[in-house]
């Protein structure tokens, strides 16, 4: 993917491959599923430029079900 | 043919009747309740344990899915669950037109979001197609947040299956439930900007197919009310009657609150309804609602509407104490039924409980059989699952400590 990758663009590339995961991370608008947190390293996309989120080349993003969701 | 799967069926321990704050005399009159039916639980992935004719009872909670099975003479009965452990399940039916015997079920896990998930083998493994299952269109600018109902059509359209979700949404499969649309129709009409949702949601809970495999269809929306199509392209509202004591103009067009509406095959213009306040019939599919049974019901708040697939004159409901309280009246579980087309109610409460009971059933918490003496089916949210194998004379309890359930469907297996 071309530089800056986003953590929207991760998800995009997620959802071509593997479009079941894709859809039960963000909804059909493309919106990040309320009880669903995206780590990128160790910061919450939340916390930092949300989908816009520059990901560094190298780091983990993790998708995690939130503590919120039970 | 769907082979029975070897297993023993059932055991059941007495247990005593509860004694708590009852009277010697109360005692003397209790009806003691069946022993539960102790069930054996068959770990999902094995599947339901059940063959050609069985009873199969579907039962949607907050946890997931269970399914109850037994022969036809509804004495014993085998468990099965749950599947989709931790997902809540309001939608669910088994299609057995045409031969088949297809589990379609709608969950929604509070992370992943809902999705619908189909199985020919009474649930050993199950499929959720891609791309997607049923989802908006892009330009569509929303999400699914729940499917509420999964309503196969009648005999005369095999592969067409409804479903309803929130937001008010309706959504049309013509090949079994593996592919869904969107109703573009319904979900641009003029209404929409201006409806309210009810305590649930902006859910579509109920559809209602034409039996003959007509255009006509109807669904109903909280809290927008019931609406019609009868050319299967232009949708109106169809609430004329239908009284709205929480709204300023108590008969509007639009914006009443409709729980559940059924209607017998044999007669698909007679439509029953229950509404947040209200009982209703229509003899026009939704043209005109007249309210029925006030005078016998104990109370005319309630969820469920059930009509009896054997009689087209005969309906049930579960009267509940007020849109506050939302229980049983008095502690007591009655199923009131309707023999002359919801003119006069009976309410029937041998072998549920009849004091101390605070429960409540939802919408699609009461569902029928097609045998003949009618076979009855109630969830509570409270976890308990009851039936009558006589349309509602007597009642025995058929489990307990289930999580609360959202959804009973019966069929039985072709």
């Amino acid at each position: 993917m071309p530089a800056p990758v986003t953590v929207g663009a991760v998800l995009d590339a997620l959802a071509v491959v593997h479009p079941a995961v894709a859809r039960r991370v963000r909804d059909e608008t493309g919106t990040l599923r309320r009880h669903v947190n995206v780590f990128v390293g160790p910061h919450n996309m939340r916390d930092l430029d949300d989908l816009g989120t520059v990901v560094p080349e190298g780091t983990e993003v993790a998708v995690l079900p939130a503590i919120s969701g039970g | 043919m769907i082979s029975r799967m070897k297993s023993p069926r059932v055991c059941s321990a007495p247990v005593p009747v509860t004694t708590r704050h009852c009277t010697d005399e109360a005692r003397r009159n209790v009806v003691p309740p069946a022993p539960p039916l102790y069930y054996r639980f068959m770990a999902a992935p094995e599947g339901l344990d059940a063959s050609t004719g069985d009873v199969v009872v579907l039962l949607g909670t907050t946890k997931g899915l269970f399914a109850m099975s037994a022969g036809q003479d509804r004495a014993h009965w085998a468990v099965a669950g749950p599947w989709f452990r931790g997902e809540e399940v309001y939608a669910a039916a088994l299609d057995c037109r045409h031969g088949r015997a297809r589990l379609l079920v709608g969950a929604t896990s509070p992370h992943w979001g809902p999705s619908v998930y189909r199985s020919d083998d009474l649930g050993a493994s199950w499929a959720e197609p891609e791309p997607e299952t049923l989802a908006f269109p892009e330009q569509a600018g929303a999400a699914v947040a729940r499917v509420w109902q999964l309503q196969p059509a009648g005999d005369a359209q095999p592969d067409v299956v409804y479903a309803g979700a929130e937001p008010a949404a309706l959504f049309r499969s013509d090949d079994g439930g593996e592919t869904f649309r969107l109703d573009e129709n319904l979900w641009g009409h003029e209404h929409r900007p201006h409806w309210q949702p009810g305590g649930g949601g902006l859910c579509l809970h109920t559809v209602v197919p034409d039996p003959g495999g007509g255009s006509r269809l109807g669904v109903a929306v909280s809290a927008a009310g019931f609406y019609r199509t009868l050319d299967g392209t232009t949708w109106e509202a169809a609430n004329s009657g239908i009284r709205a004591p929480f709204l300023p103009d108590p008969t509007p067009e639009f914006g009443q609150c409709v729980h559940k509406v059924d209607c017998h095959p044999a007669e698909p213009d007679t439509l029953f309804l229950q509404h947040h306040w209200g009982v209703y019939r229509s003899d026009d599919f939704g043209g005109r609602w007249d309210e029925v049974g006030a005078d016998s019901l104990s109370s005319t708040f309630g969820f469920p509407i059930v009509a009896d697939p054997n009689r087209p004159k005969t309906a049930f409901v579960v009267p509940l104490t007020s849109d506050e309280f939302r229980c049983v009246p008095d502690g007591r579980v009655q199923v009131y039924r309707t023999g002359d087309g919801g003119v006069s109610w009976r309410g029937l409460g041998k072998g549920l409980p009849q004091s101390d009971a605070y429960l409540t059933v939802l919408r699609d918490g009461l569902s029928a059989d097609s045998l003949d003496p009618t076979g009855l089916y109630l969830g509570t949210r409270t976890g308990e699952v009851f039936a009558s194998a006589d349309a509602g004379e007597s009642w025995r309890e058929l489990a307990r400590h289930l999580p609360p359930v959202l959804l009973v469907k019966t069929a039985v297996l072709p």
